[in-house]
């Protein structure tokens, strides 16, 4: 019979075999898959329904905080308008004024007359007063001041009949908030950018810190793993809260690679060679052992992977072309996953993405954060900016059965591009 | 049921699916396991091991070829993960001319499949992984040497031992008959 032909007859006969399973394998299974399924459904764990909740909840106020013109919005006073006389057309084109200091976005009324200058063709223009939550749309009022400028050009066209709206309905009405139009980047230092976007990318030197287990194991491990690099990118957002503060938060991605080497002994073969000669009659044994030792070795890349949350807080000063900033905070590690292979406490390769084997964690929790940044104006708007960090990790990245502790240091530079989302934020000088 | 629904069953979790998946398939998988592993007990712990990966990368199956076969190759690579925890020998031999004994067809017709197991089971664990994977799994020499880490030209001479002592077996059954 050919091998082939004695192969097939196997392959014939075994692979469409079956053999009974115990029942007990099954109930086994179950209670594994009923929490797979859990997880499945809810792949961060319970605990982060609530969390999860409550980042949303907070997410409305912050949206509103970040997306509202608060601070541009200019207030006007309804004794702004005591210098109007109802009844009385005042046409007023190109005007020149000083505008006070503290009150930039106030509408301004100022007779025409006095500024002497020529009327040109009279044109009307539509705005929108926000009044106590309701708007007043009238075509009446054109006020379009650019925020921060002391010499404030004013196109205003007011009609006699719409004037008490303005002036003696503007005395009942303590306040009303106008919304800017557009938000224009300041031109002198009364009006800076208050909403930024970071997006980066961030190269980065791992540190890897091993504590607990035996000096042989952690000697072991070291030889093991040699760490190669980091990788990482990202998205912030940014609101200046005064004139050199800021509050950064984003996710991150960062993902880090090392080669694990292991070579184990796997087997010994030990050849006896026995000679026998006849010296004299005499037979004489000559015996020779000879002992191999096979080794089988295993050669992976290993991969961290992370998802993490950074809360910064930023120093940050300089001019319209250079800035500066130094920042603090932490971050939150939501998701983690190592990949490929580990020596265990008992010197045996591991797999670390088999969770049953329990070494890693799957959210690692918090790291620290320091960095120094340079920013560059390169367009209006936009800005290219290097950020060298350091990153500790507070918690392990292991769990408490993997019998020893490991945590990863990140030394690395961002590497990016600040937008400047159009928000303007008044400086207290 | 259709296998796509099963499928889109257990990527859902449905426990009910997930039973019904493993009714269809364990009694196959299970004789896959026990092929590598001759323990029955180990065989049904890589058994349930294979079925939460099966069910934990469910989604990953892209319907490019046999259900059947992703399952029976998870079930493999499972086995064979569980044996590399083991000391498996790989002694290596000098290249060696089969010589094929002329079985009666009447004699290997009469051996049944768990009697063939048995032979299989017989067989040192080197032989025996080797055996399994080329023969019946169909893996080339190449393949089988990058899934266990040894050399193809191990895997050949691996091969070609357990060949010589299945036919050994055969042939001594053939003795006893006559």
């Amino acid at each position: 019979m050919m091998s082939e032909e004695f192969d097939n007859f196997f392959r014939d006969r075994i692979n469409a075999s079956q053999t009974e399973v115990s029942e007990d394998v099954w109930k086994a299974l179950e209670s594994h898959l009923i929490k797979e399924n859990k997880k499945r459904r809810f792949p961060f764990g319970y605990w982060y329904v609530p969390v999860a909740a409550v980042f949303l909840i907070s997410l409305y106020p912050g949206i509103h905080f970040l997306t509202t013109d608060g601070e541009n919005a200019a207030t006007v006073k309804s004794q702004r308008s005591n210098t109007l006389t109802p009844a009385e057309e005042i046409n007023t084109d190109v005007a020149t004024i000083q505008a006070p200091a503290s009150q930039p976005f106030a509408p301004v009324v100022s007779p025409a007359k006095q500024t002497g200058i020529p009327a040109p063709k009279k044109h009307s223009t539509q705005h929108t007063v926000s009044y106590h939550g309701s708007d007043i749309s009238e075509n009446s009022v054109q006020q379009f001041i650019q925020p921060g400028d002391q010499e404030l050009s004013v196109y205003n066209r007011i009609s006699v009949t719409e004037l008490p709206l303005v002036s003696t309905a503007a005395n009942h009405l303590p306040t009303a908030v106008i919304h800017p139009i557009i938000g224009c980047p300041a031109n002198n230092s009364h009006y800076e950018p208050s909403l930024f976007i970071e997006g980066y990318v961030a190269p980065a030197y791992t540190i890897r810190s091993l504590s607990g287990g035996s000096a042989d194991f952690r000697y072991r491990k070291d030889s093991a793993e040699k760490q190669m690099f980091s990788f990482g990118a990202g998205i912030r957002l940014s609101k200046r809260l005064s004139n050199h503060m800021l509050i950064k938060g984003g996710v991150e991605y960062l993902e880090t690679r090392e080669k694990f080497r292991l070579q184990r002994e796997d087997g010994i073969r030990i050849t006896t060679v026995v000679t026998v000669k006849n010296v004299n009659g005499v037979n004489v044994y000559d015996t020779i052992s000879v002992q191999e030792t096979q080794y089988r070795t295993t050669h992976t890349t290993n991969t961290y992977r992370s998802v993490s949350l950074p809360v910064i807080a930023s120093y940050e000063t300089g001019n319209e072309n250079w800035r500066a900033a130094f920042s603090g905070g932490v971050i939150l590690n939501v998701f983690s996953k190592a990949s490929g292979y580990t020596l265990d406490t008992a010197y045996k390769a591991v797999s670390m993405s088999d969770n049953s084997n329990g070494i890693y964690k799957t959210g690692v929790g918090f790291s620290l954060y320091g960095s120094f940044a340079l920013y560059k104006n390169i367009l209006p708007y936009t800005e290219v900016f290097a950020e060298p960090y350091f990153q500790y990790q507070l918690s392990n990245l292991t769990t408490d059965k993997a019998g020893f502790n490991q945590k990863m240091h990140h030394l690395g530079i961002n590497l990016g591009i600040r937008y400047n989302l159009g928000n303007l934020r008044q400086r207290n000088d | 049921m259709t296998e796509k629904e099963i499928i889109q069953g257990c990527i859902e979790g449905d426990i009910q699916t997930q039973r019904l998946l493993f009714n269809t398939f364990a009694p196959k998988m299970m004789s896959v396991c026990l092929r590598y592993i001759g323990n029955r007990s180990e065989a049904e712990d890589v058994l349930q091991d294979g079925f939460i990966l099966v069910f934990r990368h469910i989604e990953k199956f892209k319907f490019n070829g046999s259900f059947e076969g992703w399952i029976r190759r998870i079930m493999v690579n499972t086995a064979l993960k569980f044996l590399q925890s083991k000391k498996v020998n790989f002694v290596e031999i000098d290249a060696v001319q089969a010589t094929f004994i002329h079985g009666e067809p009447s004699v290997l017709s009469e051996l049944n499949t768990e009697e063939l197991m048995k032979m299989i089971d017989a067989l040192p664990d080197g032989y025996k992984i080797v055996f399994n994977l080329y023969v019946i799994e169909g893996y080339s020499h190449n393949e089988i040497a990058k899934l266990i880490h040894i050399s193809p030209g191990t895997s050949r001479s691996q091969l070609i031992k357990a060949r010589r002592l299945l036919q050994k077996q055969i042939t001594e059954r053939q003795k006893l008959a006559v």
